[in-house]
């Protein structure tokens, strides 16, 4: 009885999902009248109303947008690192690289060192990404204080495993018989990647690379609180005196440059399909 | 140049090639016929190394290409160029960049590496002569997929020229090209292997160009050759029954049943 | 043929050009802004303090207020990351007609011709106040929101998951508008001539083809979740992030190294059960 398999299959994972969801509201201490009552009101009137007039004296604004420039500056280094990192990972994680075109959709490759650098570099891709990046960045502060740089390495680091991934997958999908043509010819392994491949793969490759950017970004922001300098620690020591005035500046300055950063990537998409 | 004898192979569970003798001589130009199916791409794949036979041997030049593996390999490859019927070149890059493809198997490190920054101006040079004999030299900054498919394929038919090869093999170049398109696509290659002295396997479906171009001509119909023989000696009826796709097969999903038994018959010696 | 021309070859387009310069530009920029010191990073003792501190997190730690602490963080932030898809999702299935062009202002549910003009004016200004709305909540980044509920309702789970319940619902109804503007209206255009309810158009013309994606895009967006609410515990005082913070601050690696091993092996369980669930959509 397939159907009757699948109904049950529905009904059981329907009725865990649930339960899955209203424990986790349990859990959240989800509670409505919180939200909705007077001291809520209170404090997020208050919130509102610190946040008017927003501090925007010049020597603020300056400070601001020095800050903005580190942001950016991690970001733009930790995103270069990332790419660095994640192209040799996504070459040697792709099948069509590393066990040349015919086995591009080959489920069952052929054992011996090109296996295994194919299954270490698949290892090294998944481990990099399953650590969220600040994690990354409070375990390289601690290690080596070093500045920027804890923040840039963990941003390469996290998000080299990210980009190696898509790029693979990037990578497996280009067309295989320009690059069966350069085998013909008798390339080697790094020149038919770097005449067949990269060329095919490149306009994805750039989009997804201007994407990580956007989120570099933002996770740039994010290492201010675990150190780093930028908006983002600007906007912890704001938080931590309760200068919303300062807050709400900070947090104009964040969004405009999301906004702008997503426009640019935007623009650049267009201009690559 | 080439010697292939009992050359059998089987992709997945067809017997594809099912004991091929076949040699060509240096220099000489042949045409290869024979209905869908009958094995001709699996036999140019196993000529120029992509595929290695299940059995028999395939001598390149005097020596035997069983045990090449590696760096062997891809020398042996440098000296056989292949043009397929369509969508082999990248799409993305300069026709200039395809053409000069041609001998990456050949140039050293630092050249390939210099030329995937900046071809030197003699490469340019040399890729542009190149052009210039398949009449694109003024598509040479070209993004590929700007150009048209007849140019596409000139692009291909270039970076074989430039790859040097005494070798070429072209299967089915004008299989996706209008009529006088593909006379002049056959004429060019024809044309410049005899130029250069080089050997010529092409696989062509259209019985006057075969007529017009090639010497000689061999069918190959269910894995096996079928004839080999002069161009005059093979009258239009034969030549007719190499070029219909056969229903049956077409309707059967062109896969290959094989008629007699295992071993290839020559036909009527 | 012709006295020999030089083929002149500019081996970088201007558009290349252009591109390499500019990112030649911003790395010269950004790397003068920040100064990063790979001079002592690439140093030996560096290099062992980096060893060390990874040797250090070996073996974790497992002992029983460890092991409780690690209870609580995990149940909390899953529970972030679930409530918080949960509650985006519904204020994205809210939005989500308004923001999609093909519901509201054109398409298989719009009688563009009928329709008065006034109609289609106000139709086109709630869309882009849907828009806006929603691209006002995805823009402000979830740890800000985070900040603004802490005040509210008070540091801890409630406040992170409302925070990424607003964030994500922004994210989500641009996500789902942008799903439903892909479906074929074929189906949707065949039922409403036939006469259906414009609302029965949209309920059996032109969700059942979204529904799919409209799943696999909250899936999705639970994995990035599982991220973000690991991440509001290291800004802030809640969940396995927070404890591993804490762990760190007082240089007990052994602890922080259980909890980290409780992140990643959260955050590879909602991947594996995400992309289980979406294949069986599929």
């Amino acid at each position: 009885m397939q159907g009757g398999d699948r109904t049950t299959f529905r009904w059981v994972a329907g009725a865990l999902a649930v339960a899955a969801v209203g424990a986790a509201f349990v859990g959240a201490e989800f509670d409505v009248g919180r939200l909705t009552g007077a001291k809520a009101a209170h404090g997020g009137g208050m919130f509102l109303k610190e946040c008017w007039p927003p501090r925007h004296d010049a020597e603020f604004l300056s400070l601001l947008a020095g800050a903005t420039l580190d942001t950016l500056s991690v970001a733009f280094l930790g995103t270069l690192l990332a790419v660095a990192i994640g192209i040799p990972l996504a070459a040697m994680s792709s099948r069509n690289v590393i066990y040349g075109a015919r086995f591009a959709g080959a489920d069952t490759p052929p054992a011996g060192t090109a296996r295994a650098v194919f299954v270490a570099s698949r290892t090294f891709t998944a481990a990099f990404r399953s650590v969220p990046e600040v994690v990354w960045a409070l375990l390289f502060v601690k290690a080596a204080p070093l500045g920027a740089l804890p923040a840039i390495l963990a941003i390469g680091v996290a998000y080299g495993g990210l980009i190696g991934k898509v790029f693979s997958e990037q990578m497996e999908d280009v067309a295989p018989s320009p690059v069966a043509a350069l085998e013909a010819v008798g390339a080697g392994r790094v020149r038919t990647f770097a005449w067949g491949v990269l060329p095919q793969a490149f306009g994805p490759m750039a989009s997804y690379a201007a994407y990580r950017f956007e989120c570099a970004v933002r996770a740039s922001v994010l290492m201010g609180f675990v150190g780093a300098k930028g908006l983002g620690f600007e906007l912890q020591v704001s938080y931590g005196d309760f200068l919303f005035g300062e807050v709400f500046t900070e947090t104009a300055f964040l969004i405009v440059l999301v906004i702008l950063i997503e426009w640019a990537s935007d623009a650049m998409r267009r201009r690559i399909a | 140049m080439i010697r292939l004898a009992g050359v059998t192979r089987t992709l997945g569970s067809t017997p594809a090639l099912r004991g091929v003798d076949l040699r060509v001589a240096s220099g000489e130009r042949v045409a290869v016929v024979g209905p869908s199916g009958a094995g001709k791409t699996t036999l140019f794949r196993v000529i120029n190394l992509s595929l290695r036979p299940d059995g028999g041997t395939y001598q390149l030049d005097d020596r035997n290409t069983s045990d090449l593996r590696g760096a062997d390999l891809r020398a042996a490859r440098t000296r056989i160029a292949t043009i397929h019927q369509q969508h082999d070149v990248v799409g993305r890059m300069s026709v200039l960049r395809n053409v000069l493809a041609g001998r990456l198997g050949v140039w050293g490190w630092r050249h390939a590496s210099r030329t995937w920054i900046a071809p030197s101006q003699a490469d340019v040079e040399a890729a542009h002569s190149v052009c210039a004999r398949v009449g694109i030299a003024d598509k040479l900054f070209q993004r590929a997929d700007r150009l048209s498919g007849g140019q596409q394929q000139r692009v291909a038919i270039a970076r074989a020229l430039f790859q040097d090869a005494r070798l070429v093999l072209a299967d089915e170049p004008v299989a996706s090209v209008d009529p006088m398109l593909a006379e002049e696509i056959v004429a060019l290659l024809v044309r410049s292997a005899t130029e250069d002295g080089r050997t010529l396997l092409v696989n062509l479906h259209q019985p006057d160009l075969v007529r017009r171009h090639f010497a000689r001509v061999v069918g190959l119909r269910d894995g096996c050759v079928a004839f080999d023989l002069p161009t005059e000696r093979v009258d239009d009826a034969l030549l007719a029954a190499f070029f219909t796709r056969r229903e049956a097969d077409d309707a059967s999903g062109g896969a290959p049943q094989p008629a007699a038994g295992p071993e290839c018959r020559p036909l009527g010696s | 043929m012709s006295a020999a021309t030089p083929v002149v070859h500019r081996p970088f387009p201007r558009t290349t050009a252009w591109v390499v310069a500019g990112l030649a530009a911003a790395t010269a920029l950004a790397v003068w802004r920040v100064q990063p010191d790979v001079a002592s990073l690439l140093t030996l003792k560096t290099l062992t303090a980096f060893g060390d501190t990874f040797g250090r997190l070996w073996p974790p730690r497992t002992d029983a207020e460890t092991l409780d602490n690690l209870r609580t963080g995990l149940a909390e932030t899953a529970s972030m990351s679930v409530v918080g898809t949960f509650l985006g999702a519904l204020i994205g299935l809210l939005l989500m007609p308004f923001c999609a062009e093909t519901i509201s202002v054109r398409g298989a549910l719009v009688d563009e011709e009928g329709r008065p003009r006034s109609r289609q004016a106000l139709a086109l200004s709630v869309h882009n106040a849907a828009r806006l709305l929603a691209n006002v909540l995805r823009t402000v980044p979830y740890f800000v929101w985070a900040m603004l509920f802490w005040f509210m309702v008070g540091p801890g789970a409630f406040a992170g998951a409302l925070a990424i319940a607003v964030h994500t619902g922004g994210v989500i109804a641009r996500n789902y508008a942008q799903a439903l503007d892909q479906v074929d209206p074929r189906p949707a255009l065949a039922l409403r001539s036939s006469g259906a309810r414009r609302f029965h158009v949209f309920l059996f013309g032109i969700l059942p083809a979204a529904r799919s994606a409209l799943a696999a895009l909250t899936l999705y967006r639970w994995e990035v979740n599982i991220r973000e609410s690991t991440v509001l515990g290291l800004v802030g005082t809640v969940g396995l992030g927070f404890h591993m913070k804490y762990a760190i601050g007082i240089f007990d690696w052994k602890a922080a190294s259980t909890h980290l091993v409780a992140i990643i092996a959260l955050v590879l369980a909602v991947d594996a059960l995400s992309s289980f669930v979406r294949k069986r959509l599929a």
